[in-house]
């Protein structure tokens, strides 16, 4: 069904049955998604209420996009359609905790900043990374992992169980709240990373880790970014403490964590092995380490490429090539052990970008890999498909069909327009 | 005829409550054999009652004859003779080693069994960037072998692992005791060329970690052979540690053992392996071998950590502390691997050496959370005095997953419905402790039944969603996982003589 066949009052009224009062207002500018504005923004009180308007919308076939904090709103495709921002603000309880389990149960908008508050108390943590102000159900919905994935595997190995509420209104719950489990398809994994293109994670619960007995950073200096890329692949394959490795400029970052003795022998080997400038910071290496990649506010566009491991420093030559001939600006922060390279735009036009990405795509697609544009400007988009080619993309469409045959979740921003 | 193997144990009745019409199974004509051996070759197919006997069976007591067994050695022939069987209306029942222990070989309906055992080649050991390209046939311990001189081994290790195939763990996410610390199959899976239940082709995920698009590779993984079949598997390897300690923690009592296990993950150490063996399993392992294991143990802990040399000297020390504060008589230590590998060998050789205690013995699979395991082992063994069956526990005690092992014996009449019972009640305490039915065995045809104490209709409904958008129908692998699947009410020694006749006349050619 099309917007235009879809009257405003007649959903409004709909919506405003199935909401608590003060839970539905007009659009005011602040959910925005690709220029697009929607009609309402709804901010369930619960799990019931959101599920209600998920069923209402559906039958009245209005498009909603689902929103935690909105920090990765930026993610995807150009909507197709944009009615009902549809909030999980306040679905942020705690339903349970057993610190002796390593188990925690919550709702869905509870940000990482206040789930990982909780858990500190208890001298445990959850290694899903992100914007402290995200919101867990958003991050498991974009399923990004962070620098931690060396050492803690990626956010889908973290959640044990959700409940999702489904494009219909129905409420379903998969896995469980153990921390071995077999029973049934793993639909926890299914949800992870389809960025609520086929329902709404509602609830969830996640493995979580005790904190590290000692961590610290380790900054080395090297000639180039290729020698560093290189002196942390041999620093893992030596089976060090390393919670993450990090090549920003001309510098290997170090995340060492672990028992003290290994981290203390750690620090010896890197610290030997290396003969240029190091320099060692102490407290708080996370945020040091989140910190120096988070400022890329004057970028244009920011991608992601995933590769083999072995293949990250010729990626990010290739890039940088590939930057110097189109003349852009380039700044780039890869994670050898893991495959990843993040690297953000600037001073070009559409045309140069949008022809930077069709050849690094190749670059990355012909390493093994693939790449996917994480922002980038309205009209860019309209030019490229930002996730790039997808095998088996007629399984999913099957899939997306199944779960929400009105293509009322996310319309046109997922893989291949789902 | 008489089904072989353990005579009489054939009647299972998985879920009482299904009158549900069969779906349309045909019986098998010298047409559709023809076909068959057109796809794989002539003497890759099986059908003479007396051939497919062997693979009326897995590792559980379900069994039930299939009517043909086609080994194919490619993806192409995989979706040749998967298209072959649909179009005849026969089930197709994919099948690697047989090893599994929900049923999920068992040819419940009858059938073409798709035996994946001559797709066995590893294909490609990427010791760079720490991966393996292998076919579902290669045997689990095989890979970690081929790996092994460049350093590298794979993580995943069922007991089964000298003889289960990789294939199978993937469709049964196997987990094994060195899953606590490294996850299970599905923590190291990263691609897959899968067989749909439509014939088609498809790669899922690739050899990075992350692909853009629905995580198909995570559905597919633990789907117990309902949503396709894998014919190219690409896996994680993990690089050996440097340095490794295994300690043996001894105790007069399960409860002490239960209270260090929670002592241990609570106190923030991960260990590669924290394993508990009961009394009942340690009296057998120490007629059946020469392992060190106390006699008199109540029981005792296995617990291993791995990594740089500096921190399991201090891990281990550590361990040794926890476990003497909770009341551990001795605990030993072994460092080298030959040492090491003897404190293991009791672990390894427990299941087996249960056959000195009892002519047989059911293992069952439950997972608890792990603050509940005393309470709930206290139950269970009370369980096994009500009915009247001693129950042996050997188990992944740092993942709260039990696996109590009913033991019985077959001949005498209604024991074997008794343990049934028996083993119904103790997934029942599991699930009332906040537990699931299954943390590494899966559900199969075992438990569908119990699928709807831990999911609601609306929940197996989205995972029937699931299973119709790869295509997949109820010939596809029928009476797995879903607690509601057509005339799969029973698997019966009448049903066995039926399709056993079904085979005959048309097919003796």
């Amino acid at each position: 069904m099309s917007t235009s066949a879809l009257s405003a009052t007649d959903l409004e009224d709909a919506l405003q049955a199935v909401l608590k009062q003060g839970s539905l207002v007009a659009e005011d500018g602040s959910h925005v998604v690709d220029g697009l504005e929607p009609r309402f923004i709804a901010t369930p009180y619960s799990a019931a209420e959101l599920a209600a308007v998920l069923a209402c919308a559906n039958e009245h076939g209005a498009a909603i996009i689902p929103w935690g904090a909105g920090s990765n709103m930026m993610l995807g495709n150009v909507p197709e359609r944009y009615d009902v921002a549809l909030s999980t603000a306040r679905l942020d309880r705690v339903i349970e905790y057993e610190p002796a389990d390593l188990v925690v149960t919550v709702e869905a908008g509870l940000t990482l900043a206040k789930l990982q508050a909780l858990l500190n108390k208890h001298g445990q943590f959850l290694p899903i990374e992100g914007p402290l102000d995200a919101t867990i159900g958003g991050l498991l919905a974009v399923g990004h992992g962070g620098p931690s994935q060396q050492a803690y595997g990626r956010p889908r190995d973290w959640l044990l169980g959700c409940r999702i509420a489904l494009a219909d209104g129905t409420i379903v719950h998969t896995g469980g709240r153990v921390v071995k489990n077999v029973a049934g398809y793993d639909l926890s994994r299914m949800m992870v990373g389809s960025l609520g293109t086929l329902g709404v994670i509602v609830e969830v619960t996640l493995k979580v880790a005790s904190l590290p007995a000692r961590e610290e950073l380790l900054l080395n200096t090297h000639a180039d970014k290729i020698e560093a890329c290189d002196a942390i692949r041999a620093g893992a394959l030596r089976g060090l403490a390393l919670r993450a490795a990090c090549v920003l400029e001309n510098k290997a970052a170090y995340w060492l964590s672990g028992p003290a003795s290994a981290v203390e022998r750690t620090r010896r080997e890197l610290y030997e092995a290396h003969d240029g400038e190091t320099e060692r910071m102490d407290a708080e290496a996370g945020v040091q380490f989140g910190g120096a990649l988070a400022v890329h506010d004057a970028s244009d566009l920011e991608f992601r490429a995933t590769v083999p491991p072995s293949k990250t420093a010729p990626t990010l030559q290739e890039f940088e090539a590939c930057s110097r001939v189109l003349s852009l600006g380039i700044e780039s922060a890869c994670y050898p052990t893991v495959g990843i390279v993040l690297a953000w735009l600037s001073h070009g036009d559409v045309n140069a970008y949008a022809s930077f990405i069709e050849q690094t795509r190749r670059a990355a697609v012909d390493a093994g890999g693939s790449l996917v544009v994480t922002r980038a400007p309205t009209d860019l988009k309209a030019r490229l498909d930002v996730w790039g080619e997808t095998s088996a993309l007629s399984l999913m469409r099957s899939l997306k069909q199944e779960f929400d045959p009105k293509s009322i979740l996310n319309p046109g921003r997922y893989v291949g327009s789902i | 005829m008489s089904s072989s193997g353990l005579p009489g144990v054939a009647v299972v009745q998985c879920h009482p409550d299904m009158s549900a019409a069969k779906p349309d199974t045909r019986s098998l004509d010298k047409g559709t054999i023809r076909l068959l051996e057109r796809a794989v070759g002539k003497n890759a197919v099986l059908w003479r009652p007396e051939e497919v006997l062997a693979f009326e069976y897995d590792g559980t007591i379900e069994r039930a004859m299939p009517q043909a067994v086609a080994f194919p050695d490619s993806a192409e022939q995989v979706a040749a003779v998967v298209g072959i069987a649909l179009d005849a209306g026969l089930p197709v029942v994919p099948r690697g080693a047989g090893t599994g222990l929900s049923g999920g070989a068992v040819a419940a309906l009858g059938g073409v069994v798709v035996a994946l055992t001559r797709m066995k080649r590893i294909l490609e050991i990427d010791a760079e960037d720490q991966l393996a390209v292998v076919e579902p046939g290669v045997v689990n311990l095989d890979l970690s072998k081929a790996a092994a001189p460049h350093g590298l081994y794979f993580a995943p290790d069922p007991s089964s692992q000298r003889a289960c195939t990789l294939g199978g763990n993937v469709a049964e996410n196997a987990g094994g005791p060195h899953c606590l610390a490294y996850g299970v199959t599905t923590n190291h899976v990263i691609g897959l060329e899968v067989v749909t239940p439509a014939g088609d082709i498809v790669e899922f995920g690739g050899r990075t970690s992350d692909t853009p698009g629905y995580d198909l590779r995570g559905l597919f993984v633990g789907s117990e052979g309902t949503l396709g079949i894998a014919t190219k598997i690409t896996l994680r390897l993990l690089r050996r540690p440097e340095a490794t300690r295994t300690l043996l923690a001894i105790f007069d009592s399960v409860d002490q053992a239960s209270a260090a296990v929670s002592a241990i993950i609570g106190g923030g150490i991960v260990p590669s392996a924290l394993e508990m063996i009961d009394h009942h399993v340690i009296s057998a392992v120490v007629q059946a071998m020469d392992v060190g294991y106390p006699a008199d143990a109540g029981a005792v802990l296995l617990i291993e950590v791995d990594g740089l040399l500096d921190a399991v000297a201090e891990q281990a020390l550590e361990m040794r502390d926890v476990c003497l504060a909770e009341g551990a008589r001795e605990v030993r230590q072994a460092d080298e691997a030959a040492e090491r590998e003897k404190l293991w060998a009791g672990r390894k050789g427990a299941i087996s050496a249960l056959g000195r205690l009892a002519p047989n013995y059911y293992v069952l699979d439950g997972v608890v959370p792990r603050t509940k395991l005393p309470a709930v082992l206290r139950d269970i063994y009370r369980l096994g005095e009500e009915y009247g069956f001693p129950i042996a526990n050997v188990f992944h005690a740092g993942d709260g997953n039990l696996h109590p092992n009913v033991l019985f014996d077959e001949r005498k009449p209604g024991e074997t419905q008794r343990v049934l019972e028996v083993g119904a009640a103790i997934m029942r305490l599991c699930v009332d402790a906040g537990g699931t039915i299954t943390g590494e065995h899966g559900v199969g045809l075992e438990k569908r039944g119990y699928m709807d104490w831990i999911f609601s209709e609306e929940d197996i409904a989205a995972m029937a969603k699931v299973k119709a958008a790869f295509g997949s129908t109820d010939l596809y692998n029928p009476c797995k996982m879903f607690p509601t699947g057509k005339g799969c009410g029973e698997v019966s020694q009448a049903k066995i003589e039926h399709v056993m006749k079904q085979a005959g006349p048309d097919a003796y050619i």
